[in-house]
């Protein structure tokens, strides 16, 4: 479980910028649940999810991970670090092993893990990923953007955290190797069981693999719900400025033209479903 | 020169182009065989996923690349002659993915000046050109700032009015969005369809976002270095199992008319907007129920 | 710590040696900085000192803004004052032990102060007032003559532009991948020097990569905006004198000529 507790974070306090980029956050997450975290540009998801990955100490507030406040003084962060594994945005900027292999080993190694358990796991996440064996010995600079990607990702999974945060793992991709991405990371959470936060501007790619989802706004939490829950507020995430998917908006306006259909939906399937269902009848 | 072939800005005609480059894609990309035609006044789509050859595409505009076979004319100046080099570049401006890795100086107004200190410009038209690129991007209030305290779309924009400075015939812009939030890419396409409708800017625009090719006047969709479909959006979007088929995606609203018309409903699939498919239903809706 | 570094730094505002031509800054700090060390006497640096607090008063830049830039030399400062306090021959003034202080020493110890305080004070001035583009062309245009014998201005000038304009972005970068190698278990804390150095390189090359990757797509940007070097280029804003400058050099030749004068005078009645 994943408390926060009053955590605020400022950035150059004192300062005559100082900037809250969040502020005041009270949010309990349960192990195992699969969260969609959203919010535009500047809301205050980066900076949240840093806090919870500790790489950076709340200015105020505290963090428990599984009972453990981060940051305390009987609180090892380089093993905190461990459980939790965060995939920033890009990351196929960081790789630099001379080939892939080596680089999804660098997180197992700093663990100090014996080498056939590295083995083990590497071979693992790659295959988590989607990647076929004989890449393991290319360099990773010779690989596609997508591969790339992949490669990062396999990285974090070699450490096999119980907390799994994506920053946006679908950036810049287009819309296959989007969808295989988010294909992998479902799967992902399904066989391993591990808590995932994914980070996203696009509530489509949300709404089809979350069951919870978090939305911040100016540094707060606006909503926490379950995700069908949250697609019934349309109206609320609109002002927000957050785009609802077509499909939310269709059946928002058919409902209001007076068509018996169920609030909250959200993929295309589902309005597919009802629609049929109503004109068919 | 006739006015028929004034009206075309950009002429490809059979262009081949063998693409090595091992870092980006672990192979040689290719252009097989590839004839379009930019129309003066036109936002043209290149729609496409990743190492389908439309970046490659982009690149032979303004002679980054030269075709192998084949020839790209830009207002009948011949990209292969490179006495021509500048001629070229300066008719078709070029924006490109990253718009960090585009701004050259460190103050807005610096940058979007470079352009024309590089042609040469007399300094009271720089001055000019430079006020009337920053107003058309709308970032005018702006031009004293240093790029990096700016937003990714105000950055993009920059990059824009950056090249519009050179006062080109045509708009070429490679995945301009593709970095940017939703609020960045929103900036974007406000930008560039002002430019087209009230500027009357040649516009092509090379995307994988189905949302931004819908806004286009026309639709040119690339897989395998071929151009597989071409035609406006209404009518390539209608080919939704063709588009899912290559990796790209349509719009909800199609795809929901599509996935109707399978059932069994009669359902036309060119559909764009979430309006134009609620008005449909709602229409066979009322007719249903009058009916019983 | 990087925020408490002025010198280098431009603090933006209007006032007269704000909008001073970079050209007359440039050239008026070489003279200051050649003078900071041609002085001979005490009369000589308050001078220099009463020109330099003049400076700074019409720049508007708040006294202690300008002083924090000499935080960071100061142990340099006291090191130099120290070596020069003990280790100069002369007339001796104290003897305790080994140690000794001779009066020269004193002198000479006092004056390395000042030089420093001064150079760094001077080119503080400069910097806080000026922008880094301005700076940047006036580098480019008081270079230009060398162009004939052979030195790159305009090449010098668009490297230093291109830096200034990266520099950020960068910074960015190294803490992204700092936080992201953290993220995978980096321990850049621990361990003897050798083992420290190791775990810069998951830092130091994709930040090389990123690095490259950035100057080949600025390298095509550039080329598509039609950039072929200095040749019959023209600028958006052209370097002009203006009145405020005859101003300015009418104040460095009196100054200088003080400071002769001064030198004058200490050689007749040596204070």
């Amino acid at each position: 479980m994943i408390k926060l507790t009053d955590v605020s974070y400022t950035y150059m306090t004192g300062g005559p910028f100082e900037k809250a980029a969040v502020s005041d956050v009270n949010l309990t997450l349960n192990n195992g649940d699969f969260i969609g975290l959203m919010g535009h540009t500047g809301s205050g998801k980066s900076t949240l999810i840093q806090m919870i990955a500790g790489l950076i100490k709340p200015t105020s507030g505290t963090i428990e991970i599984d009972g453990q406040t981060l940051h305390s003084k009987d609180c090892n962060m380089r093993k905190i670090r461990f459980k939790t594994g965060l995939v920033m945005q890009y990351p196929e900027y960081q790789l630099f092993e001379e080939t892939v292999f080596k680089d999804i080993a660098f997180g197992p190694s700093n663990m100090q893990l014996p080498d056939e358990d590295i083995k083990r796991r590497v071979e693992f996440a790659a295959d988590l990923v989607g990647l076929a064996p004989e890449i393991l010995e290319k360099s990773p600079f010779e690989l596609s953007g997508g591969q790339k990607r992949r490669v990062a990702i396999a990285g974090v999974l070699a450490m096999e955290p119980q907390l799994l945060i994506l920053d946006e793992p679908t950036a810049g991709l287009d819309p296959a190797g989007r969808d295989e991405i988010l294909c992998k990371i479902k799967d992902m959470h399904r066989r391993l069981g591990i808590t995932v936060i994914l980070v996203s501007h696009s509530m489509e790619d949300l709404a089809n693999i979350t069951n919870r989802i978090v939305v911040m706004n100016h540094g707060r939490v606006a909503m926490h719900d379950k995700t069908s829950e949250i697609f019934k507020k349309s109206e609320e995430l609109q002002k927000m400025g957050l785009a609802v998917p077509q499909i939310t908006e269709i059946c928002e306006k058919l409902r209001a033209a007076g068509l018996p259909l169920s609030e909250g939906i959200y993929t295309v399937e589902m309005a597919k479903a009802e629609i049929e269902k109503v004109l068919k009848k | 020169m006739d006015g028929k072939t004034n009206n075309i800005v950009v002429d490809i005609k059979n262009v081949e182009f063998l693409y090595e480059d091992t870092e980006e894609t672990g192979g040689s990309r290719v252009l097989k065989d590839v004839s379009l035609q930019v129309r003066r006044g036109e936002f043209l789509a290149v729609l496409g996923h990743n190492g389908s050859g439309k970046s490659t595409l982009a690149k032979h505009l303004n002679a980054i690349l030269i075709p192998e076979k084949g020839k790209v004319m830009v207002e009948g100046l011949d990209t292969s002659d490179e006495s021509l080099l500048f001629d070229i570049r300066q008719r078709v401006g070029m924006v490109f993915q990253n718009p960090d890795n585009q701004l050259v100086a460190t103050i807005v107004e610096e940058d979007v000046a470079f352009a024309p200190e590089n042609l040469g410009v007399p300094q009271k038209e720089i001055r000019e050109r430079v006020d009337y690129a920053l107003d058309a991007v709308n970032m005018t209030e702006y031009k004293d700032h240093a790029p990096h305290m700016l937003s990714g779309g105000q950055k993009q924009r920059i990059a824009i009015a950056g090249v519009l400075a050179m006062k080109p015939d045509v708009l070429v812009m490679d995945e301009p969005t593709a970095m940017l939030d939703p609020a960045g890419r929103r900036e974007i396409m406000e930008t560039v369809k002002k430019l087209n409708r009230e500027e009357g800017m040649t516009v092509v625009m090379i995307t994988h976002f189905m949302e931004e090719a819908a806004q286009a006047d026309r639709v040119v969709v690339m897989d395998h270095g071929k151009i597989l479909m071409e035609g406006t959006p209404r009518e390539v979007f209608s080919r939704v199992d063709e588009i899912k088929k290559i990796g790209l995606d349509v719009p909800q609203a199609t795809e929901l008319m599509y996935l109707l018309k399978k059932s069994g409903l009669n359902f036309e699939t060119d559909i764009l907007s979430a309006d134009e498919c609620v008005n449909v239903i709602k229409d066979v809706y009322n007719a249903a129920k009058e009916a019983l | 710590m990087f925020k408490d570094i002025t010198l280098g730094q431009y603090f933006p505002g209007h006032s007269f040696i704000h909008r001073l031509d970079p050209r007359t800054k440039i050239l008026a700090v070489i003279i200051y900085i050649t003078s900071i060390f041609c002085i001979k006497s005490f009369l000589g640096y308050a001078v220099l000192a009463a020109f330099t607090v003049l400076c700074v008063l019409s720049s508007k830049i708040p006294f202690k803004f300008v002083l924090k830039g000499l935080k960071p030399i100061m142990i340099f400062v006291i090191i130099t004052a120290i070596f020069n306090l003990f280790l100069t021959d002369g007339k001796i003034l104290v003897r305790w032990s080994f140690i000794t202080i001779t009066y020269e020493g004193v002198r000479l110890a006092i004056f390395m102060v000042l030089r420093l305080f001064f150079l760094v004070l001077g080119t503080s001035i400069l910097t806080l007032t000026t922008s880094p583009i301005a700076l940047t062309d006036g580098i480019e245009y008081l270079l230009s003559p060398l162009k004939k014998v052979g030195v790159p201005a305009h090449e010098l000038a668009m490297m230093m532009t291109i830096a200034l304009r990266f520099v950020p972005t960068l910074l960015e970068e190294t803490d992204k991948i700092i936080k992201a190698q953290t993220a995978r278990g980096a321990d850049f804390e621990s361990g003897n020097l050798i083992n420290r150095a190791k775990a810069m390189i998951p830092i130091l090359i994709p930040l090389f990569i990123s690095a490259f990757r950035r100057a080949d797509d600025l390298a095509v940007a550039m080329e598509c905006r039609c950039y072929r070097g200095g040749e019959n280029r023209t600028r958006l804003r052209e370097l002009k004198m203006k009145k405020g400058d005859v101003f300015g050099w009418f104040a460095l030749v009196c100054l200088v000529g003080l400071i002769v004068l001064a030198n004058v005078a200490y050689g007749r009645i040596n204070i």
